[in-house]
C-alpha cells in the first residue's frame, strides 16, 4: 500500500520531468540545430509545440468545469 | 497588496519581456515566441512534480496507530475506575 | 519561569464525540502535568451524550480546569472557536480536533516551541519529518498533496500545513484574525493562517501526526474540492 503510493508519485516526478525535458529540448534547443540534422526525425514540427499545450489545456479547463458544475448541481439538489 | 494584484504584476513583467524580446530580435523570433507556452508548460510541469516528489515523501506513521490504541485502552481503563461511562457504542 | 505565567485554553469543539472527548480529556490531562490550562468544549447539542460526559469529567477534573459551553445546535466550527475563544481565560489558545486525529502527547511541543521562539502562533504540520499520516488512501494523499502544491504556488503562506487545524494562538492574535475569517470547515483554518500570515504574524511549526483511527474514514468528496477551490480563489482576491 505505502510502497504503492510512492511508486505512484515516483511515476507522476518523471513523467513531469521527461514532458519538461522533452518540451525543453523541442522548444529551447531545437531551433538552433540546423533542419536537416537527423533529431528533427524525432520531433514534429514547431506548430504542434503549440497545439498540444493549448489543446490539453483547453480539455483540462473543460474537465474541471465539468466536475465543478456537476458537484454544484450535486449539491443544490440535496439542499432542495 | 492583495495577493491576485502581486500575481498579476508578475504576469505583466514577464508579457512586458516577452514582448520586449520579440520586438528587439536580440535573438531571433523563431525563438521567442513560444516563450509564454513555454513557460505555462513549465508552471504544469513543476506542479505535477511537486505533487509527485510530496507523493513520494508522504511522511506516514503506522506505529503512532499502535501507540495510540494503547493510549485509548489506558484511558478507558482510568476513565472506568473513576466511574466515567466510557462504553463504546 | 514563564511557564507559571502562560495559561493556555484548549478549545475543543464536539458533535458526537462522547467517547472521545474522555479519552482526549485524561490524555491532556496526562501530558500537560505541571502547565496551568482549561479545556473548553463547545459542544453543539449533541444528542449522544456528549455533555453527561463532560459533567461527569468536571467532577472529576474540577469546574474550573473543564469548562462546557454548549450551544444548542450544530452551528460551525468557525463560530465554535469564537464562542470558546469568549470564555477563555488564558494568555494563549489551543485549537484541537476532539476526535483523537491530533494526539494531545504534542501540546508540550507546541508550548516549548511558542516559549523558544515567541511566536505568537505555533501550528502542527504533518508534512515534515517527524509528522506524518497514518490512514490515508493513496486519493486521500493525492488530493491533499494537489491542493498544498496549489496553495503554496498561489498564496504563498509561508506554512507548509495550510488545512492543519492543531494550533497554538496567542489569545489576542486569535482574536484579531478569527473576526476577519468568514469560511467553513477547514477552509477556515486556511484562512485563518493565511491572514494571520498576512498580518506579518510570526508563525512557528511543530511536526505532528495525524491518525485516522478508522481506515480512509476522512473522506475527500467533490463538494470539499469545490469548497477548497472556492477559498482558494477568495483568498487570492481578499488578502
Amino acid at each position: 500500500m505505502e510502497l504503492a503510493d510512492r511508486a505512484v508519485g515516483f511515476l507522476l516526478s518523471i513523467i513531469s520531468l521527461s514532458i519538461f525535458t522533452y518540451y525543453t529540448l523541442w522548444v529551447v534547443i531545437l531551433p538552433f540545430v540546423d533542419s536537416d540534422h537527423f533529431i528533427h526525425k524525432y520531433f514534429l514540427p514547431q506548430d504542434y509545440a503549440i497545439l498540444i499545450p493549448v489543446f490539453a489545456g483547453v480539455v483540462l479547463l473543460c474537465l474541471l468545469s465539468v466536475f465543478i458544475g456537476f458537484v454544484m448541481l450535486k449539491s443544490k439538489k440535496k439542499k432542495a | 497588496m492583495k495577493q491576485i494584484i502581486k500575481i498579476l504584476s508578475i504576469l505583466i513583467a514577464i508579457a512586458a519581456f516577452w514582448i520586449g524580446l520579440l520586438e528587439s530580435s536580440v535573438v531571433p523570433r523563431s525563438n521567442t515566441w513560444l516563450l509564454p507556452i513555454y513557460l505555462i508548460v513549465s508552471l504544469g510541469c513543476y506542479g505535477l512534480l511537486m505533487v509527485g516528489v510530496g507523493l513520494m515523501k508522504f511522511p506516514t506513521c503506522p506505529q503512532e496507530a499502535g501507540l495510540l490504541q494503547k493510549d485509548v485502552a489506558e484511558a478507558k481503563e482510568f476513565l472506568k475506575q473513576r466511574g466515567i461511562d466510557v462504553a463504546s457504542d | 519561569m514563564e511557564k507559571e505565567k502562560n495559561k493556555y485554553s484548549i478549545i475543543v469543539p464536539t458533535y458526537n464525540e462522547r467517547l472521545n472527548i474522555a479519552l482526549l480529556v485524561y490524555l491532556i490531562f496526562k501530558h500537560l502535568k505541571d502547565v496551568d490550562f482549561e479545556i473548553i468544549v463547545v459542544d453543539d447539542g449533541s444528542p449522544d451524550g456528549t455533555q453527561e460526559v463532560v459533567k461527569q469529567l468536571q467532577k472529576l477534573y474540577g469546574e474550573d480546569r473543564i469548562l462546557l459551553r454548549a450551544r444548542p445546535r450544530k452551528l460551525g466550527l468557525g463560530t465554535a472557536y469564537i464562542h470558546g475563544l469568549k470564555h477563555a481565560s488564558g494568555n494563549f489558545v489551543v485549537i484541537m480536533d476532539a476526535d483523537l486525529s491530533h494526539h494531545p502527547k504534542y501540546l508540550p511541543s507546541f508550548i516549548r516551541k511558542q516559549i523558544e521562539t515567541g511566536a505568537n502562533i505555533v501550528t502542527g504540520t504533518r508534512y515534515v519529518r517527524g509528522g506524518g499520516v497514518h490512514g490515508w488512501n493513496l486519493m486521500r494523499k493525492l488530493t491533499s498533496r494537489g491542493a498544498n502544491v496549489l496553495a503554496q504556488t498561489l498564496l504563498w503562506p509561508g506554512v507548509s500545513d495550510l488545512t492543519g487545524s492543531f494550533r497554538l494562538y496567542q489569545r489576542s492574535v486569535l482574536e484579531d484574525v478569527i473576526n476577519s475569517c468568514v469560511s467553513k470547515g477547514y477552509v477556515f483554518q486556511m484562512e485563518m493562517i493565511v491572514r494571520a500570515s498576512r498580518k506579518g504574524c510570526h508563525i512557528a511549526e511543530v511536526p505532528i501526526t495525524f491518525v485516522d483511527r478508522v481506515y480512509g474514514s476522512s473522506k475527500l468528496g467533490g463538494s470539499e474540492i469545490v469548497e477548497y477551490l472556492k477559498g482558494l480563489a477568495y483568498l487570492l482576491v481578499t488578502t
